[in-house]
């Protein structure tokens, strides 16, 4: 038995699933002190492998032996969220929560299951109740961060993330969170993801996070010119195009839409489109060289307002799509 | 001083500004239209209008600082005010106003199911 063990968890350290799973199915009626123990191992492996049926499959056949185990439960859970069965998941932790009410663990997966929900103040309450019983896990402070920004705490959350990376510095997950929600500039940003890439030097989020800060610096001023350009001929123009003139709110509004996606691409176009605009409705006639020089002025001292201006707008955006979304639950 | 300055969250306080800014403006208003009833000068009700935005912002920013404000409480707050504001134009006693601002703060400060704390733990 003790044999058995020990190879087991040389395999599931050493990331062997296939030989792990083939010992394991091998043994698995062989007696019933391991049968647990052997059911988890496969569970785990397959959950591993991204084998989510067939580890939901095991999960099932576990507790139908043995129905009160809470970390099979807990497996359950887990999986039921990887598979996007929201109301399942939810329905496994309580039951495991049910009959072990004092494991951190099981209140992060309610947490998480929560967060998957949007529904951000009950995941705080979970992730209060995991931190209650042990706060020494920095997971769960990072948690506590995320939920506390959700809930409009950045300040707290931001102070939480600052305090766990002063405790590790190296820490992904909390490096990972501050360049995501902690940090505006995007030179801060890019020092951040080099580090993480530094640590991890094949995680595909960062790598994309950081191309597309280089080719923000590398194009955006010729994007800007190109954008100063068709607005010069358009205006110029305008007579032509003057039907157009009552849809440009409308532009806006898209841009910025758009924009909010990822609202610093967007910013410099907006503004420059909006310079243009307050130009032409001062001087409408002709445009010299001095004016689009006046224009290009209007147009940064316009993308720096809008740029401490533009988080409040996707803020508001956001809240309003809660509450849509928080209407439609309510009409269901 | 400098410290409470720069503690000061300033993208809360605008938010907390624009939400209670409807409720405020109209107590606000009446007190000063109260105080040109009596005769006081009008410099005087435009100090009453703009305490009065200044408090009920005051009392809003310290409850946003400390606990989660959902977007359905400061509707809430904003109906609130209004229907105690329509209430005692009905009754023609116009002093009660100051106890329905005071209803109005009160349930600024009132901790919803929702209004959970912005609370933290020491790392262990």
């Amino acid at each position: 038995m003790d044999e058995l063990e020990k190879r087991l968890e040389v395999l599931f350290e050493l990331e062997k699933y296939d030989e792990l799973l083939k010992l394991a199915f091998e043994n698995l009626h062989s007696s019933e002190e391991s049968e647990l123990l052997l059911y988890t191992y496969i569970i785990i492996a397959f959950m591993n492998t991204g084998e989510y049926k067939k580890a939901l499959e095991f999960c099932q056949k576990s507790l139908g032996i043995y129905p009160e185990i809470a970390y099979i439960l807990s497996l359950k859970a887990k999986i039921h969220m990887q598979l996007s069965e929201l109301k399942e998941a939810k329905k496994s932790i309580e039951e495991a929560l049910q009959l072990n009410a004092n494991d951190a663990e099981y209140y992060l997966v309610e947490s998480r299951i929560y967060f998957e929900l949007s529904n951000f103040v009950e995941a705080k309450k979970s992730i209060d109740r995991a931190l209650e019983l042990d706060s020494t896990n920095l997971d769960y402070h990072i948690v506590n961060a995320m939920a506390l920004y959700m809930l409009d705490g950045e300040k707290v959350a931001k102070e939480i993330i600052e305090e766990v990376l002063a405790k590790e510095p190296n820490n992904i997950k909390a490096l990972d969170v501050k360049q995501n929600f902690f940090t505006y500039k995007l030179k801060e940003k890019k020092s951040i993801l080099q580090s993480m890439l530094f640590l991890n030097p094949f995680d595909k989020e960062s790598q994309k996070d950081l191309k597309f800060i280089h080719n923000y610096y590398r194009y955006i001023p010729a994007l800007m010119s190109f954008t100063i350009v068709v607005s010069f001929i358009f205006h110029t123009n305008r007579l032509e195009f003057l039907y157009l003139e009552s849809y440009l709110p409308f532009l806006y509004l898209a841009l910025m839409l758009i924009g909010s996606n990822d609202w610093r691409f967007n910013i410099p176009f907006v503004a420059i489109m909006m310079g243009i605009n307050t130009y032409y409705t001062n001087i409408p006639d002709g445009l010299e060289l001095a004016d689009y020089l006046a224009i290009a002025f209007i147009s940064t001292i316009l993308n720096f307002f809008m740029m401490a201006v533009f988080p409040f707008v996707i803020m508001w955006k956001n809240r309003l799509i809660k509450l849509i979304k928080g209407f439609r639950k309510w009409q269901k | 001083m400098v410290d409470m300055i720069l503690s000061i969250e300033y993208k809360k306080l605008i938010i907390t500004f624009f939400a209670h800014l409807w409720v405020a403006l109209l107590y606000g208003s009446f007190f000063s239209v109260m105080a040109s009833e009596y005769d006081l000068p009008f410099i005087f009700g435009l100090f009453v209008q703009v305490g009065t935005v200044v408090l009920v912002t005051y009392v809003a920013y310290q409850e946003e600082v400390r606990r989660y404000y959902p977007f359905m409480k400061a509707l809430g707050v904003n109906f609130l005010g209004f229907i105690l504001w329509l209430g005692v134009a009905m009754t023609k006693i116009y002093i009660l106003n100051i106890f329905a601002l005071v209803v109005v703060l009160y349930a600024i400060r009132y901790k919803c199911s929702r209004c959970i704390e912005y609370k933290r733990f020491e790392i262990g």
